[in-house]
């Protein structure tokens, strides 16, 4: 991002006008002096920055790098037929389909669930670095990497659905079923988690840091 | 338009009517319900057959021990959106009439809360990638869901997009005055 | 709802105004229109294009599996099992299946479903197929016009199934036989049919079955049709010779029945589940029915060894009658044996052969009396039963009977039952007695004896022609100019003659014997042809006291 932040002196934060923006409405209030407060329009808490959000996300995001290792350790699917037993995780699920010839679609997977849930993690850790360190560097860069975390996030459970709709079909039998492995499991916890740690988080906070401070 | 500070995107002037929204959610719903009546796609192989819909996708995650996965895969593919477009209509069709429904502003936070767990757009391309990895090895017939569902996916992300908080709290104010 | 205090918005940058990312959606009350009725469309589609749901009860679900399992009309699937599951009473198994739509009007309450798995029966093998592809179930389509969603399924195919044209029929029989069910059944050695079931009487004395006889050929059944056992190998051996009869290896390894019509008969078809009697092979089968019968006891001379039941009664080489047994009786009175021949005889056949026109209208009045008159004609025309032998290779016998014209007169006696049957002896046996006895006559007589008396006298008769002759010779050549001499000699012969003449003259006396020896013998031929002239047969026979 070859970008430069805009030549503004200062811009007016709503913050420093004693502004606020109800979050669920996305009114812009004026603030009371008031320990708590509601958005008048529709009775939501407001809040000038999301209540712990730096530490609740920083958990969440921890959680979450903690899972995706059983995420792709652990088999996501096992085929079983008359004849054998095969486990497949994530990454030797993209290698099946690689080598079947669907190059796009196993492409597909391994963006959606591996890259994507890494990003989304590496990027919050990122993030949450730059805002604990409350550093003022790349901010607009940071800021665009937090949209695009926010925009991704929930590609990431498109394995979950694939498998989900295997699992359901293939039960015959004399020919094969499909069980789901805990590596799904634990998958679906990354996107959740990663999810909630994008909705925590409060981007404002990378902006807290004035450049001046 | 763009904020300054950070590029994000800011308010949008309010061009859509309710009743852009309403019918909107109307057509939205009966995807919804049409989707998950029929089943997304149907396969045999050894002469054996099976179909399954959308909820039975969750079932079958259900049935095999991972109820908080299927409870996830069914929250994000059918209540979610279910939840949105009732609520919204739930909102709207009183405000079209100039009356607010009791309970408006929670529905209107309800809304804004469970939007982000709406995945029909992801759950569309999983089941692509499923029906290709299917078609290796069985006979795959797509069913009426898979359609509707891909339907229901491009007038889910519409209703969303017109319904954005902004619009809907004016449309909420519009009626008051 | 308070109102944000306005910030002076001069120090406030202006927003920079970018193009919107989302285009405006041009929608209106269409739309949502266009989906409730493409919907609606969608919905209707798909109810129609479902089918039937059904369900079969089975004994078993062996070899039935969910989803995969299909419903197969002639061989076209149809349907799909869905679902299996135990019936509440735990006793069977019920099978929820998804029928298609164009084969809905199938679910009559007489279509039947059956398995398809290898079986073997008397039929055959059948559904090896199943092996590889795994069983199916089969339909057979019923005509009735309910519909039904619940079916009890068969155990085991249906011989006969609705489409099959054809009709169905009673066949009884004292035992089964070697026929069971799916035992074909023949006409003219073509299969027509199959034994459907087979099931013992309530009396339990009989079996009775049922075949089905397939389209054409259930039109030759008729009024006049006989069905038979045709199963393995017939042979007969009886008067007419030997006979081998089969209808084919099917039916030598699995038994089978066969069926024609009487020959001659034009009787019309007879509806479905006509019962017929199922003989035990053909001859007895095709047999014309008797409709009288008339039972005789005939008494024959003769041995009765190779006459057994069921010999024929033949009139002229044609057969009028059956010999029913035969019997050895001890008359006590007489103190001898009797053998009575039992015998049925089919006064019809006679009829039936001679009347046409004129009689047949006069002996249809009462057939008692007029087949009783009949038979008292004939045999008073000389109508006699004889035991003859109909084959020389196995000795068999058989009543012959012939109008002997010359025979004894005889009658028959109606009252005592059953009458009796004049016979006569065999002819030929008459003759072999007389040869017999000629033949022993013949050897008695001493021919060599006669010869040689007979020769002796002729030659005693030609010696004493010759001395005759002789004698005259010499009256004739000696004796005459003897006699001269004679004469003069007779003179002095005569005095010799008185001298020979005397009574001791030896000439005297040699003549005088030998003309006692010449009357002798000529009173001895005479006496011989006198006694050859009364009693020629004495030449065969001899002098009595010779002959025994």
């Amino acid at each position: 991002m070859g970008r430069r932040e805009p030549a503004l002196s200062d811009p007016v934060t709503g913050r420093s006008l004693g502004l606020l923006v109800c979050l669920s409405c996305r009114a812009t209030v004026r603030r009371v002096p008031a320990a708590y407060s509601r958005c008048p329009r529709c009775h939501a808490r407001l809040h000038e920055r999301k209540p712990h959000s730096l530490a609740i996300t920083t958990a969440l995001v921890i959680a979450a790098a903690v899972l995706y290792v059983p995420a792709n350790v652990l088999p996501v699917m096992s085929t079983r037929t008359l004849i054998d037993d095969e486990s497949d995780t994530i990454m030797s699920g993209v290698l099946v389909l690689l080598q079947s010839g669907s190059w796009p679609i196993a492409v597909l997977v391994f963006i959606a669930s591996i890259v994507v849930p890494l990003l989304k993690i590496l990027a919050l850790g990122i993030l949450l670095y730059s805002a604990w360190r409350r550093s003022t560097r790349r901010r607009l860069q940071r800021s665009e990497l937090f949209r695009m975390v926010e925009f991704i996030g929930r590609w990431s459970m498109l394995d979950i659905y694939a498998v989900s709709l295997l699992a359901t079909l293939v039960q015959i039998q004399s020919f094969a079923s499909i069980i789901v492995g805990w590596g799904a499991w634990s998958f679906g916890a990354v996107v959740v988690l990663t999810l909630l740690a994008a909705r925590t988080f409060d981007e404002r906070l990378l902006w807290d840091a004035s450049p001046h401070d | 338009m763009q904020c300054v500070r950070c590029s994000g995107p800011l308010q949008r002037p309010a061009t859509a009517a309710i009743d852009t929204g309403i019918a909107l959610a109307a057509s939205t719903l009966v995807l919804l319900v049409l989707s998950n009546l029929y089943p997304l796609v149907a396969m045999r192989v050894n002469g054996s057959s099976r179909d399954t819909t959308l909820i039975g996708a969750a079932r079958g995650l259900h049935a095999q021990g991972f109820d908080s996965l299927a409870a996830l895969v069914f929250l994000t593919t059918v209540i979610a959106p279910l939840i949105q477009i009732l609520t919204l209509l739930y909102v709207l069709l009183p405000l079209r009439r100039g009356r607010q429904a009791p309970g408006q502003h929670a529905a209107l936070r309800v809304l804004t809360q469970i939007r982000p767990w709406s995945f029909v757009e992801v759950f569309m391309l999983g089941a692509l990638v499923a029906l290709v990895r299917l078609a290796k090895f069985a006979d795959i017939v797509p069913g009426v869901s898979l359609w509707s569902s891909a339907l229901l996916m491009m007038s889910l992300s519409a209703l969303t997009s017109i319904t954005t908080p902004e619009q809907l709290w004016r449309w909420a104010e519009g009626s008051r005055r | 709802m308070t109102e944000p205090a306005e910030p002076d918005l001069g120090d406030l940058p202006r927003a920079v105004p970018t193009q919107s990312r989302w285009s405006r959606l041009p929608l209106i009350w269409i739309l949502p229109s266009v989906v409730v009725i493409a919907g609606a469309f969608v919905v209707i589609h798909e109810m129609l294009a479902q089918g039937t749901a059904i369900q079969i009860q089975f004994r078993t679900a062996e070899d039935l599996e969910a989803n995969k399992t299909k419903i197969r009309y002639k061989d076209v699937e149809i349907g799909e099992v869905r679902a299996i599951h135990v019936s509440q009473d735990r006793d069977s198994v019920v099978v929820d299946a998804m029928i298609h739509p164009d084969a809905s009007d199938y679910l009559v309450s007489d279509t039947r479903f059956w398995v398809v798995r290898p079986r073997v029966s008397a039929a055959g093998v059948t559904g090896l197929g199943t092996l590889v592809s795994g069983a199916n179930i089969s339909i057979d389509v019923g005509k009735s016009t309910d519909r039904r969603r619940y079916f009890v399924g068969l155990e085991v195919p249906p011989i006969v199934t609705a489409n099959l044209q054809g009709r169905e029929f009673i066949l009884h029989a004292d035992d089964l036989g070697s026929l069971s069910i799916g035992s074909s059944v023949f006409y003219r050695h073509i299969e027509a049919g199959q034994v459907v079931g087979y099931d013992l009487d309530p009396t339990g004395t009989s079996v009775t079955l049922k075949v089905f006889i397939n389209a054409p050929f259930d039109t030759y059944v008729t009024a006049a049709t006989r069905f038979w056992q045709a199963s393995g190998i017939d042979m007969s051996l009886n008067s007419d010779g030997v006979r081998l009869r089969t209808e084919s290896l099917t039916s030598i390894l699995q038994g089978g029945v066969a069926f024609q019509g009487l020959p001659g008969s034009t009787a019309t078809a007879v509806p479905k589940d006509t019962s017929f009697p199922l003989y035990p092979d053909e001859e007895r089968a095709m047999r014309p029915t008797e409709t009288e019968v008339r039972s005789f006891v005939m008494f024959f001379n003769g041995s009765l060894r190779g006459l057994s039941a069921g010999a024929p009664v033949e009139l002229h080489g044609i057969g009028v009658g059956e010999v029913r047994s035969v019997d050895v009786e001890y008359d006590r009175d007489a103190g001898s044996l009797r053998f009575p021949v039992a015998v049925d005889i089919y006064p019809q056949r006679i009829r039936g052969r001679k009347a046409s026109g004129a009689h047949s209208a006069r002996t249809a009045a009462d057939p008692e009396t007029s087949g009783r008159r009949l038979i008292d004609s004939l045999v008073a025309h000389g109508l006699r039963a004889e035991l003859k032998t109909g084959n020389l290779l196995t000795g068999q016998k058989y009543v012959e009977l012939d109008m002997h014209p010359d025979a004894m007169a005889e009658k028959v006696y109606w009252d005592e039952q059953p009458s009796v049957f004049p016979t006569v002896s065999n002819g030929l046996d008459e003759i072999q007695d007389s040869v017999a006895s000629i033949a022993r006559r013949l050897g008695k007589v001493p021919f060599d004896q006669i010869s040689y008396r007979l020769l002796s006298t002729m030659t005693s008769l030609e010696q004493t022609l010759k001395s005759t002759d002789q004698l005259m010779r010499h009256v004739d050549g000696t004796l005459a100019p003897q006699v001269q001499a004679t004469l003069a000699e007779a003179q002095a012969a005569m005095k010799n003659a008185k001298d020979l003449l005397a009574q001791d003259a030896p000439l005297q006396s040699d003549l005088g014997a030998t003309l006692l020896q010449l009357s002798r013998a000529a009173k001895a031929v005479s006496a011989l042809v006198d006694y050859l002239e009364r009693h020629p047969e004495s030449l065969l026979r001899g002098k009595p006291g010779d002959s025994p």
